[in-house]
């Protein structure tokens, strides 16, 4: 009960206030350059990590990256930048 | 994320990881703040990442924890470059010593070049600037401020008006500009001044001895002007008399002038040849076509490549030829006397010397004869007509 009222709060603030939500609601935020680049913010660490897929640990459920030849460039405790060839992005719940 | 170069300068290294766990042993380092980059996948069994050597030696209980096995590939940065340059040290010291070389050796002065004397003889310039410090084999990083040397070889040369101080690569360039001193006044003998020519006076200019003349007198060749002997009649005091005398001289000169000129005139048609030139013998390259104007006047222009100072025996030079006309031209009577007036100043300007004027000229008699006018002239210039004559003292 508290715990969702307390997200419920922040929604409201966060209209209130026009903040982005990858701020408030601590999703990710994700940024391509084409296929080549893929910049995650707001990750919660890594599960899974091959040359053809990358799947993430996010506040709420997963995120699975796949790709070729996938290189984690650099890596630090909420941020991962992907180079690579990326084909999809997908959303697990 | 750092820069590369402060990655470069605190040195990393790139291993590989072996074991099933590394996406764990990832997520550890990342909880322990241990910087780790560029992590690639080969198999199920096997990943490899870089990582700073500081944080290498903390990944030891990670490894312990996931399983994994480490192998360095790779140490790049500057601890390990300089652990190479430590086993290298003999190359490392050659190649700091040829640095060295070159910049001593280019900031040396080669050669000291002295410029535009012509009465101060050089090597006393040399002298002097190797007193103050610009010699052969001195760093050109030593010297002084170049306007201060230019001060102190100025100080130390008198005779020079100005000296200019620049370097030139390795070459130390002083230009000297020498004082234009006056003559110095030979000491003479006693002097008359007397007339170089027939003429009437007009001016007198004296600043030693007597005048004998008046304005406006005529004078003959050879007349005292300015006499150098003064004081008492009786007992003359022998000087030497110096002055300017300007007077009038007449002249009369004939001039001929044909009445018909030929010029060559440029038409504009033109051929080129070229020859190559080998020891002095041109072989003839292009501009075989025929020639197809009779007149002509020729331009060389040749282009001789040198090897320093070496001739080479082989050169290239190009003939231009430029086709011309002869044209007649009749002169009017206008033109003619024109013409005469030029030829017969000039004419006269020769025999006059320098610092004279012509002040009038005057046409006496005009005759035509075969195609050319016989012109006398009458010319009257301004002109000085002292000159200088010894006195024989007597007695002595």
């Amino acid at each position: 009960m508290r715990k969702l009222w307390g997200r419920h709060l922040r929604k409201i603030a966060a209209k209130m206030l026009d903040l982005p939500a990858d701020v408030t609601m601590e999703m990710p935020r994700i940024t391509m350059i084409g296929q080549i680049h893929m910049y995650i913010e707001n990750h919660r660490g890594v599960l899974q990590f091959s040359d053809k897929e990358l799947r993430l640990l996010l506040t709420k459920g997963q995120l699975l990256v796949r790709g070729e030849k996938l290189v984690i460039r650099a890596i630090l405790s909420e941020e991962v930048l992907i180079e690579g060839k990326v084909s999809g992005v997908q959303f697990i719940e | 994320m750092q820069h590369n170069w402060l990655r470069w300068f605190n040195g990393y290294l790139i291993i590989i990881l072996r074991g099933k766990r590394i996406e764990r042993f990832i997520n550890l380092a990342i909880q322990k703040r241990i910087q780790i980059w560029n992590i690639a996948r080969y198999d199920e069994q096997r990943g490899k990442l870089a990582v700073k050597l500081d944080d290498f030696f903390r990944l030891k209980p990670l490894l312990k924890e996931t399983g994994c096995r480490v192998r360095v590939m790779g140490r790049y940065g500057l601890p390990f470059f300089y652990r190479r340059v430590r086993q290298r040290y003999a190359f490392f010291i050659g190649f700091i010593a040829f640095i060295s070389m070159l910049f001593l050796l280019s900031n040396m002065i080669w050669s000291v070049e002295v410029t535009g004397t012509e009465k101060i003889p050089k090597y006393k310039v040399v002298e002097i600037a190797d007193k103050i410090g610009i010699a052969q084999g001195k760093f050109s990083f030593m010297l002084d401020d170049p306007d201060k040397i230019q001060g102190k070889l100025m100080e130390q040369i008198p005779e020079a008006s100005w000296i200019g101080f620049e370097m030139k690569g390795t070459k130390a360039q002083i230009r000297v500009v020498e004082k234009v001193l006056p003559d110095e006044t030979v000491q003479t003998g006693p002097k008359h001044i007397i007339a170089k020519k027939s003429a009437i006076v007009r001016n007198i200019f004296a600043s030693q001895g007597k005048i004998t003349i008046k304005v406006n007198d005529f004078v003959r060749k050879g007349d005292i002007l300015v006499s150098g002997l003064i004081g008492k009649e009786q007992s003359p005091i022998a000087i030497a008399a110096k002055g300017k005398v300007e007077g009038e001289v007449w002249y009369e000169t004939e001039v001929v002038v044909p009445t018909v000129q030929t010029q060559a005139v440029y038409t504009g048609e033109g051929h080129e040849n070229y020859y190559i030139v080998l020891w002095g013998h041109p072989v003839k390259v292009w501009g075989f076509g025929d020639v197809t104007f009779k007149q002509y006047e020729a331009k060389d222009e040749s282009f001789e490549p040198k090897l320093r100072n070496l001739q080479i025996p082989i050169s290239w030079k190009k003939e231009h030829l430029l086709a011309t006309e002869s044209k007649t031209t009749k002169l009017n009577s206008n033109e003619i006397l024109t013409f005469a007036i030029e030829a017969a100043k000039r004419d006269i300007l020769t025999k006059m010397g320098t610092g004279g004027y012509v002040k009038e000229e005057k046409v006496l008699h005009q005759r035509q004869e075969n195609d050319k006018v016989y012109i006398k002239m009458h010319v009257i210039t301004m002109e000085d007509i002292a000159e200088e004559q010894t006195i024989n003292v007597e007695g002595e």
